[in-house]
């Protein structure tokens, strides 16, 4: 009788498996798909390893708040507003030194304070003072998206972009793929991972996600572990917003703009639910990387961005009715 | 014997909220090892003495002492340090994470500042075992049965080193051969000198299981007592303030036409073959252990779930497999068996989600005419007694008795030929449950055909004129209730023992 309860076990326990990782299912076709039939694919490719990097460590800080329920709307000029101080403070460090370095290194505290004050701003409105975390985070973009606009409404620069552009840019091996931003973005995907998984509070995250009530019974604090989780957001969302001049060599107010959605369909492809309480770092990484490879897949093949936008949309609808048609099948069983 | 020692003195305990004294000095003490049992009726004050001792909330006035010594605890955490734990009526398991993940839920097994795997999936093995439960701590909780998840939430306690086990409603989702182990178990647990305060509804389980009882009633101790001096029906006298003359009122009603007739319905994998019919002022029991299949036939026949083959026919007319309008529109009633997950939209008013179904009814051009729609509701408030002051009140305040009247009046407001309730008393205080029995049964007397699903037997063969057991899903016997049927009997068919003696209510 147990022997017969482990086997249903584990074949339930299978099924999920595949089911929660389809997100490495979808990317091995996608780029099988994109290698065999997309002529110039194959010399294209670092650009989604590159640009995954950049735009990457936005979703984690976003995949973060989503594990634990809630959604962060104001991600994108988080990071639009963290790439202005970043810029900002550049400018001032190198008037006042002519240190061009110094001015890095303060250009990078003033993007990670900025990151960390805005999250501040949106988990104390969510978690503390209770405000919906929709209409929260789109006031709060507003916000941001105003203070963005104040200084980028056309393309604001450092006084010396080369060395802003080291960290994005750079050839590490003569690799066009490894880039600094490469191996940080990897490094950060590896530390959440395990941070979620090893420690009480890392934990914690997915347990205020599932049942917020179970945890707060449990003795969790789920306003404080949704306030860090924002603060995390924020600083992550900064680190985004810095690579993004790093990249550029300069900060523009289009920036936040477009990536206001861009995140959350990287975490929902990845396998990150907006419930809450499922996923982990590498399910918001597979989700950037397949965002990206679509994109790449796209320019590649000369299309527009429209014909980018709506092959995007088919496959996320496709990959929601997929998970919600299993799920039911599997609640049936 | 040494004289027992106390393990927490409550005196005086006050808790006030907006308007109500919900709390009005309770005195109370547990002792080590002991199990005590807190009895009264839903509004009585137990959970939110509970919630005193457990450090959700902050008492007004009173003291609270363990060992002797006053607390004042802030979160419940403190409280769990201090020994004190609690397994909720509501179940509060994360239905995403893995079971050791939930027995252990804001407790991991830390190796410095990470968390260690290793003893927690060791320490989770070795408390399923003790728990009877032949899973994999790896088994996701949602996967689980609802018996299962309860026996999760116990299982949590016993993570804590708790000397103080507070236990609300636990077997209100049990099985019984789950019950059984979580009896097993409570003796161990005292065994091992930890107190249990046990609250329960069901008053054979707090006889049994009580070394003393205490009773509470309008935020008050009434009286508290060992179990050998009291008897069940003193209890009931002090929950409700009035000797009880008799729980179940069942009264003769006049039996005619058949007006449900169910034949060999059949849902792939779940149950199958089932047939029975109930006729005009007839009550038909349904009982099975949970898991076999009762609730499920139910759906079936009411159309939100749909059945493979056989036939569901109400008053003569067939009805279509998985349309639940259909159902409705020919004259079903079902009322769930999770009021709070399926019957009731908690934020909203008594008024509106008594309307709920019969809105299309109610309204001209898809205008709702508002004062027939207040009309209609204060009839029911007045003829099924709601207690609440208006019909505005939001149903999540209202206590559970006076919920499921909302959602039988939901109902009764389409004249329903065939009412359909599952689970009617579950977590309702034995007031409540009375004046729900004199219900139904009334309603039997005006001509309703009525299906009752429980899983209590003394429910059944109280209000019912016949029993349908059921057994992995299977129709074992039809027995009809004589005073000559005994309890064993109806158990011996819901346990799949076929008897042969089929009442011929066909």
């Amino acid at each position: 009788m147990e022997k017969e309860v482990s086997t249903v076990d584990r074949k339930k326990q299978l099924i999920r498996q595949i089911k929660d990782n389809n997100s490495v299912l979808i990317l091995v076709l996608l780029l099988a798909v994109c290698f065999l039939f997309v002529d110039g694919y194959k010399n294209g490719f670092y650009n989604v390893i590159v640009y995954s990097s950049i735009y990457g460590v936005i979703c984690l800080g976003l995949g973060l708040v989503m594990i634990t329920g809630n959604i962060d709307l104001s991600v994108g000029f988080q990071a639009g507003l963290a790439g202005v101080s970043t810029v900002l403070v550049f400018n001032w460090t190198f008037a006042a030194t002519g240190n061009s370095v110094l001015s890095l290194v303060m250009g990078i505290l003033a993007a990670l304070v900025t990151g960390a004050l805005t999250g501040l701003l949106n988990g104390f409105v969510v978690a503390k003072v209770g405000v919906s975390p929709l209409i929260a985070t789109i006031a709060t973009n507003y916000l941001f998206k105003g203070l963005v606009f104040n200084f980028a409404q056309s393309s604001f620069a450092p006084t010396d972009p080369e060395i802003v552009k080291v960290i994005a840019k750079t050839k590490l091996f003569g690799l066009k793929w490894l880039t600094p931003s490469v191996i940080l973005f990897v490094v950060i995907v590896v530390l959440l991972f395990l941070w979620m998984r090893k420690t009480r509070f890392g934990n914690q995250l997915h347990v205020v996600g599932d049942n917020p009530e179970a945890a707060s019974y449990a003795g969790i604090s789920v306003s404080r572990t949704v306030l860090v989780t924002y603060i995390l957001c924020g600083v992550l969302a900064a680190v985004s917003g810095f690579l993004m001049v790093s990249f550029d060599g300069y900060t523009i107010y289009t920036q936040g703009n477009s990536l206001s959605t861009f995140p959350i369909s990287c975490c929902v492809i990845g396998g990150i639910k907006m419930a809450g309480g499922k996923g982990t770092a590498v399910h918001m990484l597979l989700g950037v990387v397949i965002m990206r490879a679509i994109s790449t897949m796209m320019s590649v093949m000369f299309l527009s961005t429209d014909m980018v936008n709506l092959i995007t949309g088919i496959l996320l609808v496709a990959v929601l009715v997929i998970d919600r048609f299993t799920s039911t099948k599997s609640a049936d069983e | 014997m040494p004289e027992p020692k106390t393990l927490i003195t409550c005196e005086g305990i006050k808790k006030y909220f907006p308007g109500v004294k919900a709390l009005d000095g309770v005195s109370f003490d547990v002792r080590v090892g002991e199990c005590h049992s807190l009895c009264g009726e839903n509004g009585a004050g137990k959970s939110t003495l509970i919630k005193v001792l457990t450090g959700a909330h902050a008492r007004d006035g009173g003291d609270y002492q363990i060992d002797g010594k006053t607390v004042n605890f802030k979160s419940t955490q403190e409280a769990i340090a201090m020994g004190v734990s609690c397994v909720y009526q509501e179940l509060s398991i994360a239905p995403q994470l893995d079971v050791a993940h939930n027995l252990f839920i804001g407790n991991l097994p830390m190796k410095g500042h990470l968390v260690d795997h290793k003893t927690l999936y060791a320490e989770t093995e070795r408390i399923l075992k003790e728990l009877d439960m032949p899973i994999s701590g790896k088994t996701i909780a949602g996967d689980l049965s609802v018996g299962q998840q309860q026996m999760i939430e116990i299982g949590r306690a016993l993570t804590r080193d708790a000397r103080l086990i507070i236990m609300d409603e636990p077997t209100s989702s049990l099985s019984e051969a789950e019950t059984e182990t979580l009896f097993k178990i409570i003796k161990k647990l005292q065994g091992q000198d930890i107190a249990i305060v046990y609250i329960s509804h069901k008053l054979d389980e707090v006889m049994y299981l009580s070394d003393r009882i205490t009773v509470i009633r309008d935020g008050q101790n009434i009286i508290t007592a060992n179990k050998e001096d009291i008897t069940q029906d003193q209890l009931i006298a002090h929950m409700i303030g009035r000797p009880l003359k008799n729980l179940y009122l069942k009264e003769p009603a006049e039996i005619s036409e058949v007006m449900l007739d169910v034949r060999n319905l059949t849902r792939k994998g779940v149950f199958e073959d089932i047939t029975f019919s109930v006729r005009k002022g007839e009550v038909v029991g349904f009982f099975g252990l949970v898991g076999a299949g009762r609730s499920e036939i139910m759906r079936a026949i009411f159309g939100v779930d749909k059945y493979t083959s056989g036939e569901v026919r109400v008053d003569g007319k067939k009805l279509k497999s998985g349309d639940p309008s259909k159902a409705i529109s020919a004259g079903i009633g079902f009322c769930t068996e999770d009021r709070k997950k399926e019957g009731l939209a908690l934020k909203l008013s008594i008024l509106l989600n008594m309307t709920l179904v019969r809105l299309p009814l109610l309204a001209k051009l898809g205008v709702i005419k508002r004062a027939s729609q207040k009309t209609s509701a204060d009839k029911y408030m007045e003829s099924i007694s709601i207690k609440a002051p208006t019909v505005a009140q939001l149903v999540g305040n209202l206590s559970g008795g006076n919920q499921q009247k909302v959602v039988v009046a939901k109902w009764l407001m389409m004249n329903p030929k065939v009412l359909i309730v599952d689970e009617p008393t579950r977590g309702i205080d034995v007031g409540s449950k009375s004046e729900i029995y004199g219900l139904l049964s009334d309603l039997a007397k005006e001509g309703m055909a009525i299906v009752v699903v429980s899983s209590e037997i003394e429910e059944i063969m109280g209000v019912c004129d016949s029993v349908v057991t059921i057994f992995e899903g299977k129709k074992t016997a039809q027995l009809k209730i004589t005073p000559e049927l005994t309890r064993e009997e109806v158990l011996a068919c819901a346990l799949g023992a076929s008897t042969g003696k089929e009442a011929d209510a066909q």
